[in-house]
């Protein structure tokens, strides 16, 4: 079956997947991203094989920052420095800065991650802690608040999913978007409006972090514990997740493999120059908190955070709530830790 | 007691057997089921039954997510029942002054009465929409984002809720209206009561009653609100419209938490019956139930 890699230790707690450790050759999952394989394991086994692959990445519009003598920024401080210069110079008030995702869903999420990434920090720390470090995670909220309030990114933020950031990019209204690698074919489509003017970058880091890290996300396949033919279905898994298979992806539906290797075979990236850059960022990409709960501990968060960002809440005051709820809701989650531990 | 007396008790009590077996497996049954479950933490997939006691109830006191869904439940409540009655009773009274297509109107109203909840949300999803609703279009080209808000998604829906129930009340009232003889009103006119007095002093004292069966039946409908704010904003934006239907579902089917769910289930319950009996008090003093 094909889960969302944030899926794969839920449905592995409850029992419904064939456990893969005894049943892998010796060095077979190094050939595929790390945090992938780390996003499949749980409890030290391994539950699945990584399929597809996504990652969080900055877009940028190439043609602006190079008229401008300007690099992509390494952080978010240049970031708004490069943003406000381009929409003097280019006398273009309506150029949006930065696109992202602020809906109340998933994406918001994953925004809200990367940014504690990018200063130094998570969600849940080692020993389970939600939010180990507030006085950051409140920053960050606060960073993503002021990016509406100041008109760097729209109004329409908190409204806003993949797709609506990537068509407003793709029709030349922003200078910078994050957004996942499937949108890079869309914007240099031939009718394109912005083709041949985009690049991509990491995602920047904020002053108090040491680098920008995208959260990695996609496909995993996995056996169904009951299945009659464990040995055929995970034949099939490891087809599909074959370096023939994965080609077909790349060329046919514009998916990106969990193979590394393949980001550098020549004859597709003749076809998509991007892949050894996506597969740079893809390598130091994050996997979302890999737990049996993130489904819990995501909806938990959505509304907090959406909270945070429409301005219904402060930034102190939504983490303050978030991780009270959360710390109630994973207090399954210790006591499975607990239980492993003995 | 006879023998005779004893007899028919017994069969009185057989006849009542069915009726009382399916109410007790219908509601009682459940309802303890919940109670006990809101003791409990449990996570099915996961096979996680651990009694926990008062847990539960204790994390609601300090749940800010919870009180906020209390108030958006009240305020809610309150807001659309109040609005309901207002308008629900100057409709009836619209309609009994009106000589021609009074049939028509009724159809109409009762037409709004009769929509299943969701397809009255999605009527109201184009009419809100920002860019092409009708609601911005007569507000001479507004570009609000009714249900995006976190101001106005509350009052959007409020305003929902009336349109869809208020001929409920106004049928009522309607009803009632009809049956009120017309010597009273005569008698008021000979006394020289003019129209404020003659509405103030003997239609709407006329009204009371059915007046207070209908906001009961409204109040205990508005405190389980779910489908419009479940179709319409699922809670959002930023919890502005979530009630305590909506998390309890939350809690129970997108976070998996069915001891948790229960918990805020058995509130609902418990606010829902206190509500009823306070107002089945206030029909009683009315000597309206023996």
């Amino acid at each position: 079956m094909m889960l969302d890699v944030v899926w794969t230790p839920e449905f592995a707690r409850a029992g419904w997947l064939l456990d893969l450790t005894p049943r892998l050759a010796p060095g077979e999952l190094d050939a595929f991203f790390p945090s992938a394989v780390e996003a499949a394991t749980h409890g030290r086994r391994v539950w699945a094989l990584p399929w597809n692959m996504n990652v969080g990445l900055l877009y940028y519009r190439a043609d602006l920052l190079a008229r401008h003598g300007l690099r992509p920024p390494e952080t978010y401080e240049e970031l708004l420095a490069q943003v406000a210069r381009i929409r003097a110079a280019e006398q273009s008030p309506r150029l949006h800065g930065l696109l992202w995702q602020g809906k109340q869903y998933e994406g918001l999420v994953v925004n809200v991650l990367e940014g504690l990434w990018a200063s130094g920090t998570g969600l849940l720390g080692a020993d389970g802690t939600v939010f180990p470090d507030p006085g950051r995670a409140e920053a960050v909220l606060a960073f993503l608040r002021r990016l509406v309030d100041t008109g760097v990114s729209p109004p329409w933020t908190t409204a806003a999913d993949e797709e609506l950031t990537r068509r407003a990019f793709g029709n030349g209204e922003a200078i910078f978007l994050r957004n996942w690698p499937y949108a890079l074919s869309l914007l240099e489509a031939p009718d394109s409006p912005v083709r041949g003017k985009v690049g991509v970058a990491p995602l920047p880091r904020h002053a108090a972090g040491t680098r920008g890290a995208g959260s990695t996300g996609g496909s995993h396949l996995a056996v169904h514990r009951g299945t009659r033919h464990p040995d055929l279905a995970l034949e099939l898994v490891r087809a599909l997740t074959s370096p023939a298979a994965q080609r077909l992806m790349v060329t046919g539906a514009a998916l990106y493999p969990s193979r590394p290797a393949l980001y550098h075979a020549p004859d597709l990236v003749g076809a998509s120059p991007a892949l050894p850059a996506i597969a740079a960022l893809t390598l130091a990409g994050r996997p979302r908190p890999v737990t049996p709960y993130y489904l819990t501990v995501s909806t938990i968060l959505q509304p907090e955070l959406s909270a945070a960002l429409v301005g219904v809440k402060s930034p102190a005051r939504a983490v303050a709530d978030a991780r009270r709820a959360l710390d109630f809701a994973l207090r399954a989650a210790r006591a499975d830790r607990e239980a492993g531990a003995r | 007691m006879t023998a005779r007396q004893r007899a028919a008790r017994r069969e009185g009590l057989a006849y009542l057997a069915p009726a009382l077996l399916a109410l007790g497996a219908l509601t009682v049954y459940p309802a303890l089921w919940v109670l006990w479950l809101s003791l409990q933490q449990r996570v099915p997939i996961f096979g996680i039954e651990r009694f926990e006691g008062l847990t539960n109830y204790l994390f609601l006191a300090v749940d800010a997510r919870f009180w906020n869904a209390a108030r958006v439940t009240l305020g809610f409540a309150a807001a659309s029942v109040a609005l309901e009655v207002v308008l629900g009773v100057g409709v009836a009274l619209l309609l009994q002054g009106q000589r021609r297509g009074r049939r028509l109107a009724l159809s109409l109203l009762l037409l709004a009465w009769a929509l299943p909840a969701v397809v009255t949300a999605k009527v109201f999803e184009w009419l809100y929409h920002p860019a092409a609703g009708l609601v911005n279009y007569l507000l001479g080209g507004a570009s609000l984002n009714w249900l995006g808000d976190p101001g106005l998604a509350l009052p959007g829906l409020i305003l929902a809720d009336v349109w869809r129930t208020m001929p409920f009340v106004a049928l009522l009232c309607y009803a009632r209206l009809l049956s009120i003889p017309a010597d009273v009103y005569e008698a008021a006119q000979v006394d020289g009561a003019g129209r404020v007095a003659t509405l103030w002093l003997i239609t709407l004292p006329l009204l009371r009653r059915i007046l207070l069966i209908a906001v009961l039946f409204r109040t205990l409908d508005a405190l389980r609100a779910f489908d419009l704010m479940f179709v319409l904003t699922r809670g959002g934006p930023a919890g502005t419209t979530e009630t305590l239907t909506v998390y309890a579902y939350r809690s129970l089917f997108q976070t998996l938490q069915l001891g948790f769910g229960s918990a805020v289930s058995v509130v609902v319950f418990a606010l829902v019956m206190l509500v009823a009996w306070a107002y089945l008090r206030a029909l009683r003093r009315e000597g309206m139930l023996a």
